[in-house]
């Protein structure tokens, strides 16, 4: 860790990167516990309010405070993505090292089953998972995660592959090493800088999948903000009221920047 | 004096590449009716051109491979191997101690604090000192990773080993240096080595016995002396003039 910290301190990119995600994280987490009115409260007198000291992101057409509703949405977002991604991570790990390092008839099978589902739009994989299942977060979350298995699984079985044949393999077996140990104790960490930056990219692409889904409105259900959902309701008063979409459009905007730029340095380094 | 290995007929094949599943696979014949021996404490060196079936045979003794035909009989439970390439033979990410203990801690059931002990008592054995069980395999000279290979093949105390190569990829002058401990430690532990070469020199220096390998084939084995100043085969007087050695 220590090493790798040392590595990627030098990267601008992964430097700006995790000082963006670092300030959007705070912002987040503090949106857990306190906002600084009720995200869902309704206020008449101040309906679509513009920017001031009071309300700093403006006000939404039911008079709701933008800032509490981006704090909040961001939040719900984040835990989508991070949701979808935790899935699309251990599927696509398990079964890219599985057909990654035995090869043969499994990973003919397993394969060919992925490019199938690879095939798909993932947020078509993932409206249909809805249409059957119903929506709701955990839902979208469910249906985002098992969209995204084959993209990882693609990406660890080329390393494995890669692996499997070097020496020090070979040496982990005449040294006893069993399957099992080899691919998670031998093998897996020395794949975690690509693991990494392709969880990044990976956790990016959730968010706007996850946006995309709330806006044509199959995510989260209101009253309960989403930056995408934000995003939708925004648009009838998008030149009346710029500022609703632009609060939660910027939120996704760094949301997204953040971790862009640490996958890039990480994939620099390496 | 007893065989530690009794190689017998053996044959050997390779699927051709580009054979998909669902269609029959081709099978290419590499190494040909090999048969030999290697008694107990004896280091007995494999010698050929590259792409001749050495590492082949080395591969097929260790149960690496899938399409072997003959008969290998090994009087050791857990054979290990030195590489060629001390880069890629020990494991990036782990340390020297992880890897010292690594084939202690699968195949033995003795304590971790012994485990150390016995990985510190390796290292010196191999001429490194304690201060490299933290060190990372980066961290170390091409010599001192050979080293530290050898160390690790040992750690299980085999009767046998095989060294592909080992000291190809090292420098001139750290290759006698290697070459002293592989022969130090063959003495002290009673090891049975089969020493994998393309240099006549090096299997003169070290092997009681060599084996000419060419193409698959075994074309001649015995005593280096008599080899080198007698050699039967076509092939080996071309290797020995390659080589410009003139002993006869």
């Amino acid at each position: 860790m220590n090493s790798f910290w040392a590595k990627n301190r030098q990267n601008r990119n992964f430097m700006i990167g995790f000082v963006i995600s670092v300030l959007m994280l705070v912002f987040i987490l503090v949106g857990f516990f306190i906002t600084p009115y009720d995200p869902d409260r309704m206020d008449a007198s101040s309906k679509l309010a513009g920017l001031s000291w009071k309300h700093p992101f403006g006000c939404d057409n039911f008079g709701r405070d933008l800032f509490s509703r981006v704090m909040e949405g961001a939040g719900t977002t984040f835990l989508i993505a991070l949701g979808t991604v935790g899935i699309g991570v251990t599927g696509g790990m398990l079964i890219g090292a599985l057909t990654g390092y035995f090869g043969g008839l499994v990973d003919e099978i397993l394969m060919r089953i992925n490019d199938a589902i690879f095939a798909f739009p993932s947020i078509l994989l993932a409206l249909l998972f809805i249409s059957l299942f119903g929506g709701g977060s955990f839902n979208v979350v469910m249906a985002l995660g098992v969209a995204f298995i084959p993209s990882f699984a693609r990406v660890v079985r080329g390393e494995f592959l890669k692996q499997k044949n070097l020496d020090y393999v070979q040496s982990a077996r005449l040294a006893g090493a069993g399957h099992v140990r080899i691919i998670f104790v031998h093998i897996l960490p020395n794949i975690y800088p690509v693991l990494l930056s392709t969880f990044m990219i990976g956790f990016n692409n959730a968010v706007l999948a996850e946006a995309s889904m709330s806006y044509i409105g199959i995510g989260v259900k209101p009253p309960d903000a989403s930056l995408g959902s934000m995003l939708s309701e925004a648009q009838s008063y998008f030149f009346t009221a710029p500022w609703y979409a632009l609060a939660p459009g910027c939120a996704i905007v760094l949301l997204i920047l953040g971790f862009a730029l640490m996958a890039e340095g990480i994939k620099k380094n390496t | 004096m007893t065989d530690i290995l009794k190689v017998d007929h053996l044959n050997v094949y390779y699927r051709d590449a580009n054979t998909h599943f669902g269609r029959k696979a081709n099978l290419k014949h590499v190494v040909r009716n090999v048969s030999f021996t290697v008694e107990e404490g004896q280091i007995v060196g494999l010698l050929g051109e590259s792409g001749c079936g050495k590492s082949t045979i080395a591969k097929a003794i260790m149960g690496m491979l899938p399409h072997v035909e003959g008969d290998i009989v090994l009087q050791e439970k857990h054979p290990q191997m030195v590489f060629q390439d001390p880069f890629s033979s020990l494991n990036p990410v782990k340390t020297v101690e992880f890897l010292l203990r690594e084939p202690l801690r699968n195949l033995s059931a003795i304590s971790r604090e012994e485990q150390l002990e016995r990985a510190r008592q390796m290292l010196e054995r191999v001429g490194l000192d304690d201060r490299y069980l933290s060190r990372y395999p980066r961290e170390l000279s091409g010599g001192q990773r050979q080293r530290v290979a050898l160390a690790m093949a040992l750690m299980l105390e085999p009767k046998f080993i095989i060294a592909d190569e080992p000291v190809s990829a090292l420098d001139v002058t750290i290759q006698d240096q290697v070459l002293d401990l592989l022969v130090k430690l063959q003495q002290e532990m009673g090891l049975s080595i089969l020493f994998i070469t393309h240099d006549l020199r090096v299997a003169y220096q070290i092997c009681s016995k060599v084996l000419i390998m060419k193409q698959g084939e075994l074309r001649e084995q015995g005593d280096p002396e008599v080899i080198y100043r007698e050699p039967q085969d076509v092939y080996t007087r071309e290797l020995l003039r390659a080589a410009d050695i003139d002993i006869f």
